[in-house]
């Protein structure tokens, strides 16, 4: 059993953002949600993760609603690496990842010796172990993305939902970081821009089109070039290498193929 | 407690340290050393309540300003940001200029019924538009500005001069007058606030990167929040209605204790409690003796004397960095 999501739609604001997206990841497997700006992998993420509850539908966790679990029993399993979280206070990389803890904590306060192991376990799968006391504002993008990610390990989550996390990496940190999130041993729903790396390191993809699933399944027969043109609205051609990855090339829409 | 017993000291009458040990241990039934009449009531009834009180005033207004910096992701967040301290004041002067059931509650009473209406208005309007840090912050604006017209208006309206004195010099804040059973309120008030938002202290934590990653710890975001903001209003709302609106403390001591100690609140709470009453105490302490025999509202000398302490704190920190 896993985290699941069945029919599940939000109307946020007035606008259908979720519209009966249903979502069943394999344990242990690296799904990518894929789509334009707007189509609805970020709302669909807060579902989730219960940050949000569904108008419509359920999200379950092993079987039971997200609504029925605590949000400490769910943070126990699920683990989120969201968009845009800064802070404003003067905090250490360790006392970030330390953050990760705090639901583990049990009625008598926290655990030092297993909190610590778990600290430095996730600063060591992010390569974050030497910049562990320094400050989080002088960290570069990226260094502060793993540092959240980091943290989002030291929760030990059996689920781990992370939205566009390969923003602000350099290449080399987003192909170490993906390599990172395949080898753990964790169901990982990841939503990603970018089609090439998706199809190198997602089991399965969902594509979404304005709040709806429109294509699920491995990468190699989701993202062909007719449907990346009708979600995108770009040319593509997708050339497909010998261990069977396929590989997007795009294309202007405007500009029309070299005969 | 050092603080304490030094600052008891101070003031027009001279008390030794001797003296004050002498007092403190007769009232505690163990020793019964004879000390003069007058020492002995200048001690135990005046100054000891005073510092004291001024001691609570210190660690609850820190502790309020610590929680609520935490809570609403502002470093600009002070005990006085909800209304509390405006609701006090239009309290305190619907009870003393106008005379609306003055006998009832008092001048306190009014004050701590004005600031607990006011916050309730405050998060009531908060919630009505949505709930968010946000809005919590503009509710609180909107309300403090609202209620601080109140005030001016109901003493412009209708106070003579001695009474418009009155109220301002209880509206900068002062300790004049102080007895044991403001003290037991106080000090029972800040311990056991103080305690509950110590057990908070990781939820605190939780909520440095925003609301949604403190709910993805497993924080019950709105519960948390709103529970942690009435027992700051609680804790703030008692000690506008004994010492009046002191202002500095509970927005710069935490950024001073973060200095010194780190932003874990397990750490920064207890540190905030201690700076705020040591502070508290030594202000009130020269507030009393500067300008012998009157007294300087010790909400003024919390700013002149704590303002030039900060920036030394920032300057020595902007070397350090």
């Amino acid at each position: 059993m896993t985290l699941h999501a069945d029919r599940v739609r939000w109307n946020r604001g007035g606008a259908l953002v979720v519209d009966g997206v249903t979502l069943t990841p394999r344990p242990g497997a690296t799904v990518g949600l894929l789509g334009p700006n707007g189509s609805g992998k970020s709302s669909l993420l807060r579902l989730l993760s219960g940050t949000a509850r569904p108008d419509d539908g359920t999200v379950t966790l092993d079987g039971t609603d997200l609504r029925a679990l605590s949000r400490r029993s769910v943070a126990r399993t699920v683990a989120v690496v969201g968009q845009h979280t800064h802070t404003d206070v003067d905090i250490r990389v360790r006392d970030v990842v330390r953050l990760g803890r705090i639901p583990h904590r049990g009625p008598l306060g926290s655990r030092p010796a297993t909190d610590a192991a778990a600290v430095d376990a996730a600063l060591a799968a992010t390569g974050m172990t030497d910049k562990a006391d320094r400050f989080w504002h002088s960290l570069s993008g990226g260094e502060q993305q793993r540092a959240h990610i980091a943290r989002a390990l030291a929760q030990e989550p059996r689920e781990l939902l992370m939205d566009e996390p390969t923003n602000h990496l350099d290449i080399r940190h987003q192909l170490e970081l993906l390599e990172l999130v395949q080898r753990l041993p964790v169901t990982t729903v990841v939503a990603l821009h970018d089609l090439n790396l998706a199809a190198a390191y997602c089991d399965e993809v969902v594509v979404m089109a304005a709040g709806r699933a429109v294509a699920a399944g491995p990468p190699a027969q989701v993202l062909t070039p007719e449907l990346i043109g009708e979600v995108y609205g770009v040319r593509a051609t997708v050339l497909v290498g010998e261990d069977g990855v396929p590989t997007v090339v795009l294309r202007p829409a405007a500009v029309s193929a070299p005969a | 407690m050092a603080s304490v017993a030094g600052a008891i000291t101070l003031g027009p009458a001279e008390v030794s340290l001797v003296n004050i040990r002498d007092v403190l241990l007769n009232h505690l039934g163990l020793t019964d050393v004879p000390v003069r009449a007058v020492k002995e009531a200048i001690v135990w009834e005046e100054r000891l309540p005073r510092a004291l009180t001024a001691a609570a005033c210190g660690a609850g207004l820190g502790l309020c300003g610590a929680v609520l910096q935490a809570l609403l992701h502002n470093p600009l967040a002070d005990p006085f940001l909800l209304g509390i301290s405006s609701g006090a004041s239009t309290g305190a002067v619907v009870i003393g200029v106008l005379g609306l059931g003055g006998s009832v509650l008092g001048l306190s009473g009014g004050a701590f019924v004005g600031a607990l209406v006011a916050f309730g208005l405050v998060l009531l309007l908060a919630g009505l538009s949505g709930g968010g840090t946000d809005r919590v912050i503009l509710a609180g604006v909107a309300g403090t500005q609202f209620f601080a017209a109140l005030t001016s208006f109901a003493i412009f309206a209708f106070a003579d001069a001695d009474e418009t004195r009155g109220v301002m010099f209880w509206l900068l804040g002062s300790l004049e007058g102080v007895r044991w059973d403001d003290v037991l309120l106080c000090g029972v008030v800040v311990l056991v606030g103080g305690a509950w938002a110590l057990r908070q202290s990781h939820a605190l934590d939780a909520f440095a990167f925003g609301d949604d990653v403190a709910d993805s710890l497993g924080i019950p975001v709105r519960r948390t929040r709103l529970v942690l903001l009435g027992v700051t209003a609680l804790i703030t709302a008692t000690l506008v209605s004994i010492a009046g609106s002191i202002g500095f403390v509970g927005l710069v001591l935490p950024h001073a204790a973060r200095f010194l100690v780190g932003p874990r609140h397990a750490r920064l709470l207890p540190a905030t409690v201690l700076i705020g009453a040591v502070f508290m105490v030594w202000v009130d302490a020269v507030s009393r003796v500067a300008f012998q025999p009157t007294p300087l509202p010790v909400g003024v000398g919390t700013a002149l004397v704590g303002v030039p302490a900060f920036v030394l704190i920032l300057l020595r920190r902007r070397r350090v960095a």
